[in-house]
């Protein structure tokens, strides 16, 4: 039985990469496709084609015998339904395997360079298809309504389970976006944002929520298949199907949960002491004078402190908030006309907010203020970046804003790319900044009216000259100069004399008007210290000892270091362990737990 | 039973709501050769499909006797079941595999010739069945399931099936259980008579005690209350009344003329009754 399926198989698989190969050079022929290479061509009809096959595959399975009328023969060989169902299953799976296999091939020696799509996340395509189709083969018996059948309930099953998963997700606190992968398809397409990097998750979740469940079905139904007419065993079959659908789904929630923490939950210290707790349903203020809850109609995807006092968030809808703490009022700020709009990046300083929205063909820039609720269109200004820019296939990174003459500014950089650094004013004027050669290896740092960027091989200190950018300064000593502006605060209010990070394994000093590095104590351990800003005028060092499981926090004042706290049990090769240093205090994560201790002397807030 | 070769257990099939098959639990002897007949849609084919394992049963169980695998039953189905586009010699080849059969050379039946290279749907009826019964006896059946295909053959190839069933019960040992409305020239072959209607078995008999329970009594007189009549036919010219239970003594103690009857008149008798009693209740 074996041999003769996969005989068969191989045989009309010879028909289908035969016909892939001819419609290839037929669209080459009627240039639907000009200026590609044949195989890259091919590799696209291949790779799409074997959508069909594997839904073809699988539907076939039954096919043959009855077209053939040798069902009732088939089902009297001496084998027992699990082991005909294998045998007839086995080499399709084997022959689906082998072709995956060579898009894969494919894909790694010129996938790059021809734009296909990534196997990996057409696996789960034709996995999904084939056990689809495999699993309705026994209760439809027309092969068309079978093929069209698998597709509709694919269709439909796809985006109903992730619609629901991500609903029950969301509802529970946890981000269960689809991968980066499912961008291209429409319906998802406004939940994928800033969801690159959950592809694996998403894969877990289609594979166990639609591959599994059907496949279950067959395999515990089909011991009950028979010659009988479809309807009798499509009783037995939907029975299991849906016993199994919400067996499975519990399940897949269960494993997403306990393989990956996603859940979206920052807290904040307000400057007078209140606790904000964001999770991906809303906001909760909790004060002394009690909690007070704010939801959002869509999940919470970005937060970020204005002053200690506002804070701005976005959600998966593309809006934008403000909760203001001292008055326990939420406002819209801004709400994407469009909605195949992304929030991609915003930041609040001095009464305004920046951010980038991301069109389909463009980046522009938007603004608002905080303070005056608008809906879009109203005090919202739209910066287009120059071409050159906009056209880039990096996100611009916001790394430094300021006030020079009463107008606004905001800097960027873009990640991993040779383009310069631009300024961007609220007058809408955007200058290039070719601050550096070599390319940041974090966040460069704006502060009194200079721009000092951290590179592998140096330090460079750029005098902001009101149009242009002045190199002042370029310390080449081999050690970088790292100091750590958590959340992009400012240290401009009142001007910073000097900033304090770490050099090599020692903590040093960079006097702002000198432009010197000084050392002035050794540290511990270089590995998992910091040094950061939380206040201006004021730093604080934060030192992980991995061994003893303890964070250390001291401040820097006048070139001494005081220990202030010392935090135990904060582990942090454990998943969800992390802390967060703010203007008004400091916020632990251990355990998944949350304390909250409030600057100077670090006491614990109770909430 | 010690030497049961197959048993149904409280079967019970259903199409749909309406069951096919009803509770009917039978158990088939090695060697044994049983008929089973039974108006349309009394559940024959259906019963026998399950023997075969063609179909699962809603309730109830098959169980297979000491030895006996699902390899060694052949099941010869009314629909002729093969992969119609195969050539003869390709059947036999994929056939010979799955039942692991060890002769090389594609199974003949005596007199009866066909050519390995025609394609199984360029078969008559008769030499399909004819065909599919070599393939059964090649892989030497402890158990033939045969239904309803013998009526739809030709007297020639009828006698051959029949003879070839035969030889194989002799030298195999085969249990054949055979459904089958036609009986008047297979009327000596079984050894045991099943008689189904509305899903049930309504006789159980082996067929010398069948013949010996069944008589028939012809002609317009009375019969008396105590004998017990299973069957009136009567048309413009002659009323036959079918008795069942019959006991010898009646013959004895009565002028009345106790006709013996063969075995398909005795099955037309059952059927007929059967009939009576639905269209009463």
């Amino acid at each position: 039985m074996f041999k003769k399926e996969f005989a068969n198989v191989l045989k009309q698989t010879g028909w289908f990469v035969a016909a892939a190969l001819a419609l290839s050079v037929a669209l080459l022929a009627v240039r639907l496709m000009p200026r590609q290479p044949y195989f890259a061509v091919f590799l696209s009809v291949f790779q799409w084609g074997l959508l069909f096959w594997a839904l073809f595959l699988g539907a076939s399975v039954l096919a043959r015998e009855r077209s053939q009328r040798a069902l009732e023969y088939v089902l009297t060989l001496p084998y027992s339904r699990l082991g005909l169902l294998l045998r007839l299953t086995a080499p399709r799976l084997i022959v689906l395997g082998g072709l995956w296999a060579l898009s894969l091939c494919a894909y790694v020696l010129k996938g790059n360079e021809y734009s296909a799509v990534d196997p990996l996340f057409l696996a789960f395509l034709y996995i999904g298809l084939f056990a689809t189709s495999l699993s309705l083969s026994p209760i439809i018996e027309n092969f068309i309504a079978l093929c069209l059948g698998s597709i509709f309930v694919w269709f439909l099953a796809f985006p109903a389970h992730t619609y629901l998963l991500i609903a029950v997700g969301w509802a529970k606190g946890f981000q269960l976006l689809p991968g980066a992968g499912a961008m291209g398809l429409g319906f998802l397409r406004n939940i994928s944002y800033g969801s690159a990097g959950y592809i694996f998750n998403l894969l877990i979740l289609q594979i166990v929520l639609l591959a599994v469940p059907f496949s279950a079905a067959l395999i515990l139904s089909f011991r009950k298949f028979d010659a009988r007419p479809s309807a009798a065993f499509a009783k037995k079959y939907f029975k299991t199907l849906g016993l199994s659908i919400l067996i499975f789904a519990a399940a897949a929630f269960v494993m997403t949960f306990l393989s990956v923490s996603m859940r979206f939950r920052d807290v904040y210290l307000t400057s007078d002491h209140k606790v904000v707790k964001f999770q991906s349903g809303g906001a909760r203020i909790l004060s002394r004078e009690g909690i007070r809850r704010f939801k959002t109609p869509y999940p919470v995807s970005q937060v970020k402190s204005a002053d200690g006092i506002h804070f701005v968030f976005s959600d998966y809808s593309n809006n934008l908030f403000c909760l203001d703490t001292a008055i326990a009022e939420v406002r819209t700020i801004y709400r994407a006309a469009n909605r195949d709009r992304g929030i991609w990046q915003f930041w609040p300083y001095d009464g305004k907010v920046v951010f980038l929205v991301k069109p389909d063909s463009a980046i522009v820039i938007s603004l608002a203020d905080i303070d005056k609720p608008t809906s879009a269109g109203l005090n919202v200004t739209t910066i287009p970046f120059p071409a050159e820019w906009a056209q880039s296939e990096r996100f611009p990174r916001l790394f430094g804003t300021g006030v020079n003459h009463g107008r606004h500014f905001w800097l960027f950089y873009f990640e991993q790319s040779k383009k310069p650094p631009l300024r961007l004013w609220e007058n809408g004027r955007v200058e290039g900044i070719p601050l550096s050669d070599h390319k940041p290896i974090r966040s460069a740092l704006y502060v009194n009216d200079m721009v000092i960027i951290e590179t592998a091989e140096e330090t460079k200190i750029f005098q902001d000259r009101g149009t242009s950018f002045e190199l002042v300064r370029e310390i080449k000593d081999g050690i970088s100069f790292s100091f750590y502006d958590l959340d992009a605060r400012v240290l401009d209010q009142p001007k910073a004399e000097v900033i304090y990070g770490k050099h090599g394994d020692k903590i040093a000093k960079l006097d702002l008007k000198a432009l010197q590095v000084t050392d002035i104590a050794p540290l511990k351990t270089a590995h998992g210290a910091w040094v950061a800003s939380y206040f201006p005028g004021s730093f604080l060092l934060t030192e992980i000892d991995s061994q003893a499981k303890t964070l250390k926090v001291s401040s820097i004042c006048d070139d001494k270091v005081k220990l202030l706290k010392v935090f135990r049990n904060f582990d942090s090769s454990r998943q969800g362990d992390r802390f967060d240093v703010q203007k008004s205090g400091i916020i632990i994560h251990r355990k998944g737990t949350v304390n909250v201790y409030a600057f100077p002397d670090l006491l614990e807030i109770k909430f | 039973m010690s030497d049961t070769i197959l048993e149904a257990r409280e079967l019970t099939v259903r199409f749909g709501r309406k069951a096919a098959v009803h509770d009917v639990s039978v158990a088939f002897a090695t060697g044994e050769t049983t008929f089973i007949a039974g108006s349309n849609g009394a559940g024959k084919s259906t019963l026998l499909r399950c023997l075969a394992g063609v179909i699962v049963p809603d309730q109830g169980e098959v169980a297979l006797g000491p030895g006996l695998t699902r390899g060694k039953i052949g099941f010869i189905s009314d629909r002729l079941s093969l992969y119609e586009n195969w050539t003869l010699q390709e059947a036999w080849r994929f056939h010979k595999n799955e039942f692991r059969i060890e002769t090389r050379e594609m199974p003949r039946i005596e007199g009866f010739e066909l050519e390995a290279g025609r394609k199984i749907k360029s078969l008559s009826v008769g030499e399909r069945t004819l065909f599919h019964l070599s393939l059964l006896l090649a892989q030497r059946p402890a158990v033939l399931l045969v239904d309803e295909v013998v009526h739809g053959l030709d007297p020639f190839l009828r006698e051959k099936f029949l003879e070839t069933v035969i030889e194989a019960m002799d030298e195999l040992k085969t249990a054949v259980i055979m459904v089958n409305h036609t009986l008047s020239d297979t009327a000596q072959i079984p050894e045991r008579v099943l008689i189904m209607d509305d899903g049930r078995f309504i006789l159980d008999e082996r067929r010398e005690e069948l013949e010996r329970k069944v008589k028939k009594v012809s002609g317009e007189g009375d019969l008396p209350p105590y004998i017990p009549c299973l069957f009136a036919a009567s048309s413009e010219f002659r009323k036959d009344r079918y008795i069942y239970p019959f006991r010898e003594d009646w013959r004895r103690n009565s002028a009345i003329n106790f006709e013996d009857i063969g075995l398909d008149e005795i099955v037309k008798a059952f059927i007929g009754g059967a009939y009576v009693q639905k269209r009463v209740r």
